[in-house]
Parts: structure tokens; C-alpha cells; sequence
């Protein structure tokens, strides 16, 4: 048995002038690498949330020490 | 009991630090005072277990997580905040600029999980080294170093920090005085 390959039988669709189909845009940029470079720890980054997560805590610790642990200590 | 008084000066200067490390566990001024209260009396039932010369802080700091880890956590809704509760308790009013970012760090902050924001701030807010912060956290210093990795990568994502320029109390001003103001 001789396997005939089978021929498309559509034949190639004809546009109408005037409708050629759009050129193929360029490829972009992945969009996850674009929404992945934010948040991206590096150097900079680290400072940054390194003098956010200390100014947030000087905020307490530069409190004066409340009078109940002072007593408290003070008993002993 | 009493306390030597270079132990009781040691233990007062640990207090601040430990308000504001028990602030991030509890989320409340009131509770973590309580905390502080509890650790201070527990660690003074238990001075004698403290080798005089080793760190005081991160012996005081493992008492309290340890505690808030065992009680509250019994006790009181974890600050896991699952509703939001937490992080909106830390929401704020600001009454300048800049202090914006400072609220959404804390709110980012109260979204971390426990294990990653005890990690953060024990290493990047308390000056704690990875390995004391293993110590205190009873676990290996890879596991300390993982989850400060974590936290400060989910960190950067909530705030969508890029570089120094995306955050920082200084962005408002920068961005006033280059838009040529300047007389």
C-alpha cells in the first residue's frame, strides 16, 4: 500500500487589496522579567530597607524606658 | 532575690530594644509592654542560668520569644492577620510627608509571616548576627538566613522598592527640590 500524502485541499485564501496582514511586531519583553525587576534584592535595595527597618524601631527604642520596668528592676 | 546592680543597669538598657522587638510580635503597645514585663520577671527568676560576660540582649531576647511564642500565642490571636487587623492598627494619620513610607513599611512588615518577620527584625532591625539570631530562634543559621532573605525580598515586592530612589523619606523632598524650585 503506498501512502499518497494528502494535499490540503483550502486553497490559499486570496485578501482583498488593502487588507495585507499586519507585519509581525517585534518581539517584547517578556513581561514577567519586566514585573520580576521590581523588588529585586540587590545592594541598594538592602540599604534601603535596612535604614527603614532601624528607623522604624528607633522610633521605639529611643523612647524613654517606661516607669514600670524601672520599678520593677528596682525591686530586685 | 536581688539583683546585682550591674546585672539590673544590663538588663534596663536591653529594655528599649526589647519593647520595640516585642512591638513587632504583638502588634500592640499594651501587649508588648506586658511582654517585656513578663520576660524581665522571668529572667530574673532565672538569673542564675545567666553566664555574667555573655550577651545579656540575646538572652533577653530568646526569654521573649519564647515566651510570646508558648503564652501568647495561647492566650491571644497571633498576629498572623489573616483579616488585616494587624496591619490596619498600624495604619496611621501621617502628618507629613514621608511618614507614608514609614507606614508602609509596617504594614509590610505586619504581613510577613512570624518566622520571617522574627528573623528580620532580630538580624536587620535589632543588630543581631545570624548565628545569635539562630540562637535565639532555636534553629539553624541557614534557616535565620533563608527567611531574612525572604522577608526582604517580599519586602521589596510589597513596597516595590527597585533602588534607593523608590523609598525612603527623602524621595518627597527630592522630588520637590528637582522640580526646579530652587530659587
Amino acid at each position: 500500500m503506498r501512502w499518497v500524502e494528502r494535499k490540503s485541499l483550502l486553497l490559499p485564501r486570496i485578501e482583498p487589496p488593502g487588507t495585507e496582514p499586519p507585519e509581525p511586531e517585534p518581539p517584547e519583553p517578556e513581561r514577567g522579567l519586566k514585573a520580576r525587576r521590581r523588588g529585586r534584592l540587590n545592594g541598594s535595595v538592602l540599604a534601603v530597607l535596612g535604614k527603614g527597618l532601624e528607623d522604624c524601631f528607633d522610633e521605639i527604642r529611643k523612647q524613654e524606658v517606661p516607669e514600670r520596668f524601672k520599678l520593677l528592676l528596682q525591686q530586685f | 532575690m536581688t539583683l546585682a546592680p550591674s546585672l539590673r543597669e544590663a538588663m534596663l538598657g536591653v529594655v528599649p530594644s526589647l519593647r520595640a522587638f516585642a512591638m513587632s510580635l504583638c502588634g500592640n503597645v499594651d501587649r508588648a509592654d506586658d511582654l517585656v514585663q513578663e520576660t524581665l520577671l522571668r529572667a530574673i527568676a532565672n538569673i542564675n542560668s545567666f553566664e555574667p560576660g555573655t550577651n545579656m540582649s540575646a538572652w533577653l531576647f530568646t526569654i521573649l520569644r519564647n515566651l510570646f511564642r508558648s503564652e501568647y500565642r495561647k492566650r491571644r490571636r497571633e498576629v498572623e492577620d489573616g483579616d488585616g487587623r494587624y496591619a490596619d492598627s498600624l495604619r496611621s494619620h501621617p502628618e507629613q510627608p514621608g511618614r507614608v513610607e514609614f507606614e508602609e513599611l509596617r504594614v509590610a512588615l505586619a504581613k510577613l509571616p512570624t518566622d520571617q518577620r522574627e528573623a528580620l527584625i532580630l538580624v536587620g532591625a535589632s543588630g543581631f548576627s545570624y548565628e545569635e539570631a539562630a540562637a535565639i530562634c532555636d534553629c539553624a543559621v541557614g534557616t535565620v538566613k533563608s527567611r531574612v532573605n525572604r522577608a526582604r525580598t517580599r519586602l521589596a515586592e510589597q513596597l516595590s522598592i527597585d533602588s534607593a530612589d523608590d523609598f525612603g523619606p527623602d524621595r518627597m523632598t527630592r522630588a520637590i527640590l528637582s522640580a526646579g524650585g530652587r530659587g
